[in-house]
């Protein structure tokens, strides 16, 4: 696609160098070296995963080998970017080396903390086993539009990218998405790791999210100010903990934040200033690029992958049956069933062909497509103004946030600009927002995948995503699990205190330091960072449906605003006078108002580490879906907790006293950075066994003689036993089975007739007794894990 | 020649230039494509449901 995009843009002369002035020129030979680099360390990292994702090494040795490599690779980038030319200085044109650019630094804590225990620990039931199962599907179905999802039938309750994200990078690592071999590694059934190539992407984009924010706010408040705002997100428990989750609210809140941040940074912009070109000289010819490649060469790439696969839907090129080879042309057709031979065991729908509601061919739809691709080129074609080009940027990520998770993608950041501009009078910015191209840009990227699945599917695709899961979600209950909690305003302060732990402790400071000032030149983005909060938490308790992890969006504005406050305990060993409020009563009312707001902090860090020390399992239930799962015996995270608690409360009361101040401030820092590490490396991992089903499935593929010991799950709905076994399992008691589903005592006799001698069983813990009185006729009905393994799940082995 | 013509480049050299980019972003643009689009209409989906023991 890079390549086809390259091509596209050569051919309308858009390399071409013009006689314009002031292009710097580089010789390609100069940038042979660091380009080698680039792609050498993009080589390692996809290395580094590959190993992981396979078993080729030890899965904290290819976590230490992948983060390793991310740094590199970030080094190589920023080399070429010197060679190239746009990084040989920093925004105010002085030189500025690696090691004393603060995004490279935000970078590597982030790689540091994110990626060597990544795929640790197994998925988490069920969003991760969901989502990721439907991308198996993807790929086993060969079927990029219409999603599918065992017994469920055909996805329609989230949008498409999480899932596209999830099919791209298991097809990129060759994880065997064939039934039954999901956990397959080069020594054994149940050596490989999927976890590492699921998740990936999704610590991607919170990267990418955390550091376009960080570029935005630093342009307000200082690079110092904005590396802290990123470094206080990336150890806020919400948002670390969801950054290694492969579920939609990442790559939705993440490029919601990416293009905050890029709007921003737009807006410290001047309108006049246009963007620089490169020359760059290759043998005779010269390639010219810009910043206009970049924005745009997202937006053709991105496009161009979907204008072509519906274009190749009404044509298929024959190359696998004996007989007729070569082209078939047919109208677009749909496969039901779940992909390469489940169909036909007990619990999965039978397969079908399914024809289209709609007439609107694919071969239509990528014209009007390939139309709009040629209006946000041709709206584009001339821009230059950098302002301009940074807006669209925001537009493009906009258009990802709602290709991830729904029109929440767009009306937020539209509902947070729309106040800032109301407050702070900014009315000037609208007209330079790049509406026009922005708009038909947004339609083209989030448009082909919606129109393609309302074509195909009509009223079953819009009643279950618009209707159940975006509009009742939002004025009623949907399956919402928090039976029990008080779901007013209170219910998502409460999870705010624990997502922001311990960085809760600074939110009294924050809030007091932004608006107990006079106005200034950067209260104007504080205001934007209010209204994000304040829009974002009305909102989502507002709305009927309530999860703890619905109110991630509204984490990154006070992780911003907290990382200003703690800049201001950096910067200064004591405020003066001068600087704060005018007369000497006014001081002494600032300085008395600063240490009630740390004991105020001081005080919320430990009673939110009380909660957290009294119910060890909270912050899982900061992104899982059961809340009253019971946290395992055999485990106990008391010591962690209770240090973590003291050491917040400590150095919040430490930053009330002037002289302390700023070295507490450096111990909030330490503590967040430690903290981040134990509850990524030691916490997640060893709760996720009871969380998820990777550890019995392991036993199940390690304790089986070959498949002709099956495994059947019983009265389970988790959906991790259909990710780990690529759905090559028999289900028995879902909520809705399909139509003429034998029962289970009858289909384990006929498996009998058919020879298989044993089973294997998995279920909840609470369901082994039913189990067992199902299985009467068996000869022998054991289990084979217990609940040290895992306190939710077990599997059982029955001999028939 | 007037000192305008001489400035200006040689209009053949302009031709062969413009025809160079279409034969070249074009070859690239189509190639790529084309490979992207026959991947695409592989019958895979037909191959993975050819595998089910119902078919």
């Amino acid at each position: 696609m890079t390549a086809c995009a390259y091509g596209l843009l050569d051919l309308l002369g858009r390399f071409r160098a013009t006689a314009e002035p002031g292009a710097s020129e580089v010789d390609a030979r100069a940038l042979a070296k660091p380009a080698a680099a680039v792609l050498g360390s993009t080589l390692a990292v996809y290395l580094s995963l590959w190993a992981a994702v396979h078993g080729a090494l030890p899965e904290w040795v290819a976590g230490a080998l992948l983060t390793v490599s991310f740094i590199v690779a970030v080094a190589s980038v920023y080399s070429f970017g010197v060679a190239l030319g746009p990084l040989r200085t920093d925004e105010d044109g002085n030189p500025r080396p690696l090691l004393h650019r603060h995004g490279f630094w935000l970078l590597v804590a982030m790689a540091g903390l994110y990626l060597p225990a990544l795929g640790l620990g197994g998925l988490i039931d069920p969003w991760e086993t969901h989502y990721g199962e439907v991308a198996r599907e993807v790929l086993a179905r060969d079927d990029w539009i219409s999603t599918w999802w065992s017994w469920e039938g055909f996805f329609y309750s989230k949008p498409v990218l999480g899932i596209w994200m999830q099919s791209i990078a298991m097809a990129t690592l060759g994880v065997h998405v064939e039934p039954g071999r999901m956990m397959e590694g080069l020594s054994g059934a149940a050596a490989g790791h999927p976890e590492w190539a699921v998740r990936m992407p999704f610590v991607l984009f919170a990267m990418m999210g955390t550091y376009l924010l960080y570029k935005g706010t630093s342009r307000w408040f200082g690079r110092r100010a904005g590396m802290l705002g990123a470094l206080v997100l990336s150890t806020c428990p919400q948002w670390f903990m969801v950054a290694h989750q492969s579920m939609t609210d990442m790559p939705f809140v993440a490029s919601l934040a990416g293009a905050m941040g890029l709007v921003l940074f737009a807006a410290r912009h001047d309108d006049s200033v246009r963007v620089s070109d490169y020359d760059i000289k290759l043998g005779g010819r010269t390639i010219r690029v810009n910043a206009w490649h970049l924005v745009l060469a997202p937006i053709i790439i991105v496009s161009l992958a979907q204008i072509l696969y519906l274009l190749s839907r009404n044509i298929e090129l024959v190359l696998q049956t004996g007989d007729a080879h070569g082209f078939r042309l047919h109208a677009d057709e749909i496969h039901v069933g779940s992909g390469l031979g489940n169909c036909t065991q007990p619990g999965d729908p039978a397969c079908s062909m399914q024809a289209p509601v709609g007439s609107f061919e694919p071969w239509g739809q990528a014209l009007m497509w390939a139309g709009l691709l040629v209006g946000v080129v041709a709206l584009s074609w001339k821009e230059r103004r950098t302002k301009r080009l940074i807006y669209l940027a925001a537009w493009v990520m906009a258009a990802l946030s709602t290709m991830a998770k729904g029109p929440a993608g767009l009306a937020i950041p539209v509902a947070c600009i729309g106040v800032w501009i109301g407050t702070t009078g900014r009315w000037r910015e609208v007209p330079q927002m790049a509406l026009g191209p922005g708009l038909v840009a947004f339609a083209l990227l989030v448009g082909p995948w919606w129109i393609a699945m309302l074509v195909r599917h009509g009223s079953a695709f819009t009643d279950e995503l618009i209707f159940h899961d975006i509009y009742n979600r939002a004025f009623d209950h949907v399956h919402d699990t928090n039976t029990g909690f008080d779901t007013s305003v209170v219910y998502y302060i409460e999870q705010l205190g624990y997502g922001l732990f311990p960085w809760i402790a600074l939110v009294p400071l924050g809030l007091f330091l932004c608006f107990g000032r006079k106005r200034s030149d950067e209260s104007d983005a504080a205001v934007l960072l209010f209204a994000w909060f304040g829009v974002v938490f009305t909102l989502f308790s507002a709305m009927g449906t309530k999860f703890h992890h619905y109110i991630l969006p509204a984490v990154p504005p006070v992780a911003m605003l907290v990382g200003v406050t703690l800049d201001w305990c950096l910067g200064r060993r004591s405020p003066t006078p001068e600087e704060e409020p005018g007369d000497l009563r006014s001081w002494s009312h600032f300085r008395g108002m600063v240490g009630a707001c740390c004991l105020t902090g001081a005080f919320l860090a430990g009673l939110v580490a009380r909660d957290l020390h009294e119910q060890q399992a909270r912050l899982l239930h900061l992104f899982t879906y059961r809340y009253d799962r019971i946290w395992p015996d055999s485990l106990n995270a008391s010591a962690p907790l209770i240090a973590a608690g003291v050491a917040a409360a400590l150095l919040a009361a430490g930053l009330s006293v002037t002289k302390t101040r700023r070295f507490a401030a450096l111990g909030c820092m330490g503590l967040a950075l430690v903290w981040a590490c134990w509850v990524l490396d030691r916490y997640m991992p060893e709760a996720a066994p009871h969380w998820g089903q990777r550890s019995v499935i392991e036993a199940y593929y390690a304790k089986r003689k070959g498949p002709e010991e099956p495994i059947v799950a019983y009265r389970l709905n988790w959906k991790g036993e259909n990710f780990y076994t690529g759905n090559r399992i028999a289900q028995f008691g879902v909520p809705t089975p399909p139509p003429n589903m034998p029962t289970l005592p009858n289909w384990v006799k006929e498996q009998k007739e058919h020879g298989v001698k044993a089973m294997f069983f998995v279920t909840e813990q609470h369901g082994v007794a039913g189990l067992k009185k199902e299985l009467s006729t068996a000869k022998d009905v054991h289990e084979v894990t217990t609940r040290e393994d895992s306190n939710q799940f077990v599997l059982v082995r029955a001999e028939l | 020649m007037s000192p305008e013509l001489a400035l200006a480049a040689p209009p053949d050299a302009e031709r062969r230039t413009h025809r160079n980019r279409l034969i070249r972003g074009g070859a690239v643009a189509s190639a790529f494509g084309i490979l992207a689009f026959l991947l695409m209409a592989e019958d895979g989906r037909r191959r993975a449901f050819r595998w089910a023991p119902s078919a």
